[in-house]
């Protein structure tokens, strides 16, 4: 399946992704994907080892009083990939703003 | 923080998480509460977790589903592989069980993939051709002949193939038997000793209609399909070319003979192809347009009533059989205006290759072929019974380790598809050694085919078709016999279990006592039809065939595939009846055109006594017949009953004679002694010198099947009906001389002429052999069942009676503790089985009454309900099971009353 051409879902996912957002509402936000797509979009890309998952740091969760997130990362054969996706899907290119600040309530009332 | 806990997203969550196989649901409940918790408390730390935000956070944790959903796959093959390691492992630790368990099942399942690859290969294999499905045989009938319906004449064949419509291409073909040898046969030596093989002659585009492409050089061209006599060329089937040619790989271009002419070999065709028919192989093809070699004349080309060939052809694609076969009626009722003498009333039908195989095989083979499964079947079932009663005994010893499952939390369902998965695999190991099983019992069938003088090739063995049907047959047998002990086993009673106590979970009826009744109905029924079968074959061994094998030699002599013609023939048997009947060893000689048994299928008639007139058309009584020279009936050793045999002085000078048999004589004259001095004659001969007088009753005797209805049957001297094709009975002095009375006549015969091949040799018994194949296929067949049911009921009987009496050793100790004798223990145990056997043989005596009647047809000489069969059958178990009580109860008897009560 590493052979197989992403669809233009999945590529968008793994562009932000590669982008730096790396928890699964941020996805969700960046790409104004519904999470049922998504988190399925998620397992697909980590059982072909084009993302991996990490929980992130127990403590900095026991500190908030929160469970712990999972994040994902891209893989070095995500990132081939990805470019090969950049090549026939022209309007990834646009979609390129690297995660800086943590989405503010502003988005949301949009 | 906490009240977030309370949160209906995290209420739907754990609801969806339900669906999440369990080994993920932990990390998955965290991923996605962790997702939505974080966001709802970023929402309030900036004081905007209002209604609207609250309701698209549930929104988002609906998306869950989706995800759960597609989860799901993962799941399944998740908990399989968990099921089929687990099921491997319980089965390695019981070895016994396994074993026992896996071998009931190899030989249910063996002995029906056996019986279904014989019934493949009559009547569902098909040929070996490009698209063997779309082949389609037209047969043609006419209003008179039924013999000939199939047959149609080459006129009318022509006319058909270029008028029709519907079909790709027609093509025609003819069987014929030839002698071949690969050189001109002028001394006797034996290499150059023609052989006589069975061939066809077909028609130029028979190998492009029938899709075969030849192993070595070409088919025929359409220039050698065209013109008489002009093309002798010949394409050569596989076998033939391997034995009598040594497979030379420059055959192609030799000449060979075929009835003493040359042909030119064209090719060779492979292996896998048999010909036209499915269960002969055919040793050459030949254009029909060289018929008259064949002794076939030339008349047949233009002569519209002469029904010669046989009719295959491929439909156009998309057309169906029904459209097809208005299409050729049309042009065949167009033929019947144009030629009404020949062609009127005249129709077609159409079958496939395959519904017209089925159609053609003899009436017993394929109700037997589906007899033999349906008492497969029940031996399956036999089988499914004893692993369900083995795995019953097995659940009872895993009470505990399935209470301690079900107490920390599997669902019913999960226990129940382990269990299940386990009896699949016992199943598929079963099937496996089946398979193998399968493969030696079609072996044997196979051998049991009795040398006939035709080259039949059918094929028993188990192909892909067969395994196909193994597999789901053995998956359905997994879970049948799997399904109710699961069940059962995953009702076990918790707390009764983990505290250590016998599962006494009291049933209104006991499931293992029910198998067993079961298991002994099956086996009375299936032991009967055994039963029945040896009975029938003893019968079929006694019944008189109307002739005697002992020392008999036969040969099959045909000089009219040499040309010779009827008088020709008629010179050179006379002089081989002198030469024969004065050498040492020979007791008497003599000829005739049919063998009895061998399916005899001369008729003449219709019957017409002295002084009556010809019956309306279509009506009147034909009788089956045979041509004989004198001195037949007692080399044959048929009685005659009254009268006289022919002498040579009974020739074509001669007033007309005839013998028939006693059958005739009450039919058609009332009594024997009535018949002797009548004469009659054969319809549309009208004058005085065709009315025969007869001169002699032969007993009655079996024709064409030992299982035929008394039939009509005359004798004609072959002297005055010329005949070309004969067998030649030789009956030996003894069995010592048969060997060189064989050697004799064969120099006798090439003394006269060196190029007249011999064939279709039979000595004594196999004259007899294929009469007695069918009788003795199905007495050996019914008896590997009963065989197999009873040790498989047996076994069953044994298991549960020792089971029973382990579970009452404690009343048993008790028992005997307060004075019962050995005896009255005995027979405590003895009666409790005998009464599930009593039960048992009631029913199935009962179902063997109203399902034998199924078999009445193909029974000899005793009737499907016969006493004694059932009784001794019914004894024969009972004696058996009596033993299968006995042991146990003698091992109870021994118990020590202290260790018993102790057990307690």
């Amino acid at each position: 399946m590493r052979h197989k051409y992403l669809s233009f879902t999945m590529a968008l996912i793994l562009q932000a992704l590669d982008n730096g957002y790396r928890y699964g509402f941020e996805i969700m936000q960046a790409t104004g994907l519904a999470s049922g797509t998504i988190y399925p979009a998620l397992r697909r890309l980590e059982d072909t080892l084009l993302i991996k998952s990490r929980w992130e740091k127990q403590s900095i969760a026991q500190a908030e009083q929160r469970p712990a997130r999972k994040y994902y990362e891209v893989t070095k054969a995500g990132r081939e990939v990805l470019a090969e996706a950049r090549g026939r899907f022209k309007l990834l290119e646009q979609v390129s703003a690297p995660a800086e600040t943590e989405l503010t309530p502003l988005t949301e009332e949009a | 923080m906490r009240e977030h806990k309370r949160s209906p997203w995290l209420w739907l969550l754990r609801f969806i998480s339900l669906i999440v196989p369990r080994r993920l649901r932990a990390d998955w409940r965290q991923e996605w509460e962790a997702e939505l918790q974080w966001r709802a408390s970023q929402l309030a730390e900036w004081q905007m977790l209002n209604a609207k935000n609250k309701l698209s956070l549930l929104w988002h944790g609906a998306g869950a589903f989706m995800d759960a959903l597609w989860l799901q796959p993962k799941r399944w093959e998740d908990e399989l592989v968990q099921d089929i390691r687990f099921a491997a492992r319980m089965l390695r630790r019981a070895p016994g069980y396994t074993a026992v368990a896996v071998l009931a099942l190899a030989l249910g399942i063996g002995v029906n993939t056996a019986i279904l690859s014989v019934v493949n290969g009559f009547v569902l294999r098909p040929l070996p051709i490009e698209k063997p499905a779309e082949l389609v045989i037209a047969h043609w009938g006419g209003n008179r002949d039924t013999q000939v319906w199939g047959r149609i004449s080459w006129p009318n064949y022509m006319d058909l193939r270029e008028q029709n419509k519907s079909f790709a291409d027609m093509c025609a073909w003819i069987g014929t038997p030839a002698a071949i040898s690969a050189g001109e046969s002028r001394g006797a030596g034996d290499s150059e000793r023609a052989e006589v093989g069975w061939g066809e002659l077909v028609s130029g585009n028979y190998f492009d209609v029938m899709g075969v492409r030849p192993l070595l050089g070409r088919g025929f061209l359409p220039e050698e399909g065209r013109t008489l006599n002009t093309h002798p060329v010949v394409v050569l089937g596989y076998s033939w070319w391997q034995r009598r040619f040594q497979a030379d790989p420059a055959i192609v271009g030799k000449t060979i003979y075929l009835n003493g002419q040359p042909f030119t070999v064209t090719g060779v065709m492979p292996e896998s192809f048999l010909g036209s028919e499915f269960y002969l192989r055919k040793a050459f093809w030949v254009p029909l347009m060289m018929a008259e070699k064949f002794g076939r004349g030339t008349a047949w080309k233009t002569d519209r009533a002469k029904a010669l060939v046989k009719l295959y052809g491929r439909l156009q694609p998309g057309l169906t059989m029904a459209q097809a076969e208005t299409d050729l009626n049309l042009v065949a009722g167009g033929l019947a205006q144009l030629y009404p003498r020949e062609n009127a009333g005249s129709k077609i039908q159409l079958t496939s290759e395959l519904g017209g195989r089925y159609e053609e095989a003899t009436w017993v083979l394929r109700y037997g072929g589906w007899l033999a499964l349906c008492i497969a079947g029940l031996v399956l079932l036999l089988a499914c019974a004893n692993v369900a009663n083995l795995m019953l005994a097995r659940a009872a010893t895993r009470a505990r380790e399935i209470g301690i499952r079900l107490a920390i939390g599997a669902g019913r369902g999960r226990i129940v598809r382990q269990l299940l998965t386990e009896s699949v695999m016992l199943a598929a190991v079963g099937g496996a050694l089946g398979w193998a099983l399968a493969h030696g019992g079609a072996a044997v069938i196979q051998t049991t085919i009795p040398p006939v003088p035709y080259p039949i090739s059918i094929d028993f063995s188990p192909d892909g078709d067969v395994l196909k049907w193994m597999v789901v047959m053995s998956l359905l047998t997994g879970v049948i016999f799997g399904l109710a002990p699961a069940l059962l086993a995953s009702r076990t009673d918790l707390v009764a279990v983990i505290k250590g106590m016998a599962t006494g979970r009291r049933r209104r009826w006991n499931p293992r006592g029910a198998l067993v009744v079961a298991q002994v109905t099956i086996s009375i029924v299936v032991l009967i039809c055994a039963g029945l079968f040896v009975r029938s074959l003893g019968q079929a061994s006694k019944t008189d065939p109307g002739f005697r094998s002992e020392n008999l030699v036969v040969m099959m002599i045909t000089p009219g595939l040499l040309a010779y013609d009827g008088e020709a023939s008629l010179r050179f048997y006379r002089e081989l009846l002198r030469r024969l009947e004065s050498r040492p060893g020979v007791r008497m000689a003599a000829l005739a055109t049919e063998l009895p048994l061998l399916d005899s299928r001369q008729s003449r008639g219709p019957i017409v006594r002295e002084g009556e007139s010809d019956p309306r058309p279509n009506q009147g009584f034909m009788s089956e017949c045979s041509m004989v020279t004198p001195g037949y009936f007692d080399t044959a050793r048929t009685r005659l009953v009254l009268g006289r045999d022919f002498t040579d002085r009974d020739d074509a000078a001669a007033p007309r004679v005839i013998i028939v048999n006693q059958e005739f004589a009450r039919r058609f004259y009332g009594s024997e002694q009535n018949t002797l001095g009548k004469r009659f004659r054969f319809a549309q001969q009208t004058s005085p010198g065709d009315l025969m007088e007869i001169i002699g009753i032969a007993q009655d005797g079996r024709y064409k099947t030992l299982y035929e209805a008394p039939q009509t049957y005359m004798f004609l001297p072959v002297y005055q009906h010329p005949y070309t094709d004969m067998a030649l009975l030789i009956s030996a002095q003894s069995a010592a001389v048969l060997p060189s009375v064989v050697e004799t006549a064969r120099r006798e015969i090439a003394q006269l002429d060196a190029r007249l091949p011999v064939g279709g040799l039979m000595m004594a018994e196999e004259n007899l052999a294929l009469a007695f194949w069918g009788p003795r296929v199905a007495a050996g067949m019914a008896s590997t069942f009963g065989a197999l049911a009873l040790i498989l009921a047996t076994m069953g009987l044994y298991s549960v009676m020792t089971y029973a009496v382990s579970q009452r050793t404690s009343e048993i100790g008790l028992r005997m503790a307060l004075g019962a004798s050995l005896r009255d223990v005995s027979r405590l145990i003895i009666s409790q089985g005998m009464r599930m056997v009593l039960i048992g043989i009631a029913l199935g005596l009962a179902g063997a009454l109203a399902l034998t009647r199924a078999l009445s047809g193909l029974l000899l000489g005793i009737g499907a309900t016969d006493p004694l069969t059932f009784i001794g059958v019914t004894i024969a178990l009972v004696a058996i099971a009596l033993l299968a009580c006995w042991i146990p109860a003698r091992r109870a008897a021994r118990v020590d009353p202290l260790v018993a009560l102790r057990q307690e």
